[in-house]
């Protein structure tokens, strides 16, 4: 039964040794994007073939490309593009929503951000318009790929939700500061908590129930 | 004090009594947080949903008018004023701040009308009673702000949030007695999970449904082992109420005819064959009344029985490619299951891992954030190994499994017709939009058996160290409802 409880313990300490390290990790900000939003995948590239959108960076400078790939499963390879020339490189990244580091930092202003399939398979990018057609590779079709540039900071990800909950009750529409919400979920766990361990050891102060 | 009360009371403080109050509190507490935590209209569909409860509770009659905008004039001053619209699926975009005047544009929005909206939508394609009910808390607040009227019906979704949890508990309580730390294993996994609970937080009639889906797998255990013309009764009228309130529940209706069978069953043999008759008939009866007064009151006031509006990002019509069942197959296996090497890739975004382990694990706001990185690896290692003890918590208790048989042969059916019409309307969708359809939140009426499966993967690491097993779950599920509530500011307010 000591084992058992070591192992428990271990795991709670894991999981809070964990939640430090995340919230201690650098933050990203927001630095500027294509207009459009990861609706549907609606450019389908070949390998080789590039997407490309028009991006403003009003927000400082950027440092990250973030984007929404889908890739059938298989690995993913991308080149980035900024105005030409080559800026970044994702050589075994998994589908889904991927963020790129740029080697070079883009400044304020517009630019041209592309991304080259470079892996052997076709992938599909996310954006705003008519979906892509499956098994065909007609671009009649209107659509605009979503691109968002980003930021790391200094800023730790503890002192962005921090400011987060703060905010929160700063915004238009709040019903009340969101270290009430902090507060409700600290309780309902202490009460979950405390309730299971109760009905653990509540009949037999020395170990768990046994089976009825 | 009635007799009724009395046993009530005194069936609160048994185990499983003490056990329903703790999960009733804990959900109740993070249903709040969720209400309080989530933008307004930021929980899916919820700018519809709200639009048809404040056109019912304004005006009293069902929205799905072809003459009129979905939505009336004040939330459509108040949409612009929180730039929803912006925020959805826009992931740095955050809700805007109250001196940046978005305060005063909400003001201004109160001056506006409010009944005049009430057109089609996705909303007025569903049948209306959680509309109804949730329009009773809205008129409660009807002088107040557009905000607190919000915050009422959500308040209305938070309560059905507890009773869903409350019901889970019964549920496992039912199947596992005696053991104090099961029901409230079973509650708590659900009043912890943060994507029911960012749900519950919301003006959602998923909320009603939930809470009905529970009681209905509730009522049809406790009918197959305790038959009882009353059982009967309540079955019927729980299947008719949550196939009026969101037309998925029509999956529940074969689950509920093979329960009702085994009851029927089960009273020809012990009572008499007149006794089984009268049962099933009055389930029937329960089950078709309130449909029928929905179609009856649909046809008096020419309303369709539901009016949806236009889908978005459909495909003109001839566009759309014809559907085959061996396509459909082939979709349905890998919605489910890994695809196999001799399949065409149906998706290039869907799949077990993609949409129900990760929405499971959290995916939240318009399905467009949630955990990232190796989080969500290591989320899916946990959810992996409890599915690893469930399956040897089943082969353990193979004994007591195959003694509910009855019982667990309807949860099953329930399970696979629920999936079955899942697959099906994401396919159809597929075909007409060519974007995803399926969502985690559709398993949510299921969440009974989620709870169970709880219970039965603490029951998989033996049996002195269950209880145990059990505590480490409710760490784990706190764990996953503390990751919720921090995204949930990280995206909105950062």
């Amino acid at each position: 039964m000591r084992r058992i409880v070591g192992v428990l313990m271990l795991v709670c300490v894991a999981f809070g040794a964990s939640a430090i390290w995340v919230w201690t990790q650098p933050d990203v900000e927001f630095a500027g994007s294509s207009g459009s939003r990861p609706d549907s995948f609606v450019a389908r590239l070949a390998p080789g073939q590039d997407a490309c959108a028009e991006v403003t960076i009003d927000r400082g400078p950027a440092n990250r490309l973030q984007l929404t790939v889908g890739s059938y499963g298989r690995r993913v390879a991308l080149d980035v593009l900024v105005d030409g020339r080559p800026a970044g490189r994702v050589r075994q990244g998994r589908q889904g929503q991927i963020g790129i580091p740029l080697r070079r930092v883009v400044e304020d202003g517009s630019s041209t951000v592309c991304v080259r399939n470079r892996a052997r398979t076709a992938v599909v990018v996310a954006g705003e318009g008519s979906a892509v057609p499956v098994g065909a590779d007609d671009d009649d079709r209107v659509y605009s790929v979503s691109f968002v540039l980003e930021r790391s900071t200094p800023a730790r990800w503890a002192d962005t939700l921090a400011g987060s909950i703060s905010q929160s009750g700063d915004s238009a529409g709040a019903a009340t500061t969101g270290w009430v919400a902090v507060v409700l979920a600290l309780l309902a766990i202490v009460v979950a908590v405390s309730g299971m361990v109760w009905a653990t050891f509540a009949r037999d102060p020395s170990g768990p129930e046994r089976d009825a | 004090m009635s007799g009724q009360a009395r046993r009530a009371w005194a069936g609160l403080r048994t185990a499983t009594g003490r056990a329903c109050l703790t999960v009733a509190a804990v959900a109740l507490l993070t249903g709040v947080a969720w209400t309080v935590v989530t933008p307004l209209f930021q929980v899916p569909d919820e700018a519809t949903h709200f639009a048809y409860v404040q056109y019912l509770g304004e005006t009293g009659e069902l929205a799905g008018r072809d003459d009129a905008p979905a939505f009336s004039s004040e939330q459509e001053m108040a949409l612009s004023a929180l730039a929803v619209d912006s925020i959805i699926g826009r992931v740095l975009v955050r809700v805007p701040s109250q001196d940046a005047g978005a305060s005063a544009l909400l003001e201004g929005a109160g001056e506006r009308d409010r009944d005049d909206g009430g057109g089609r939508s996705g909303a007025s394609g569903q049948p209306p009673l959680y509309y109804m009910a949730a329009s009773l808390p809205y008129r409660a607040a009807g002088g107040a702000s557009l905000q607190t009227r919000v915050v009422s019906a959500r308040l209305l979704s938070v309560l059905m949030f507890a009773g869903t949890a409350v019901l889970v508990a019964l549920l496992a309580a039912e199947f596992v007695p005696g053991r104090a730390w099961v029901p409230l294993l079973a509650g708590l996994m659900v009043a912890l999970q943060p994507t029911i609970g960012f749900i519950a937080g919301g003006v959602q009639p998923d909320n009603l449904m939930n809470l009905l889906a529970a009681a209905l797998l509730l009522a049809m255990v406790r009918g197959i082992r305790r038959p009882s013309v009353r059982a009967a009764g309540a079955i019927g009228l729980l299947a008719g109420m949550s196939v009026v309130t969101k037309i998925t529940m029509i999956t529940f209706l074969p689950g509920v005819a093979l329960a009702l069978a085994f009851m029927a069953w089960t009273l020809a043999r012990e009572a008499s064959r007149r006794v089984a008759v009268r049962a099933s008939l009055l389930a029937v009866s329960a089950l078709v009344a309130l449909p029928l007064a929905y179609v009856v009151w649909t046809s008096a006031t020419g309303r369709g029985l539901f009016p949806a509006g236009t889908v978005s990002g459909a495909l003109p019509a001839n566009e759309v490619p014809a559907s085959s069942l061996r396509e459909f197959a082939s979709y349905l296996w890998q919605l489910y299951l890994p695809r196999l090497p001799s399949q065409i890739d149906m998706a290039a975004d869907a799949g077990p891992v993609q949409t129900w382990a990760r929405g499971w694990l959290g995916r939240y706001g318009w399905v467009d954030y949630g955990l990232t990185g190796w989080l969500v690896t290591a989320g899916l290692l946990a959810m992996g190994v409890a599915a690893l003890l469930a399956i040897r918590g089943l082969w353990l208790h193979r004994a007591a499994v195959l003694a509910r048989r009855r019982e667990l042969s309807v949860l099953v059916l329930v399970a696979a017709t629920l999936c079955l019409v899942i697959a099906w309307s994401g396919y159809g969708y597929r075909l007409g939009t060519k974007q995803s359809f399926e969502q985690a939140r559709y398993l949510f009426p299921l969440s009974g058996i989620y709870g169970l499966l709880a219970v039965s993967a603490a029951l998989g690491t033996g049996r002195r160290a269950a209880p145990y097993a059990a505590v480490g779950l409710v760490v784990l599920a706190s764990v996953h409802l503390v990751s919720g509530l921090a995204l949930t500011f990280v995206r909105y307010y950062a």
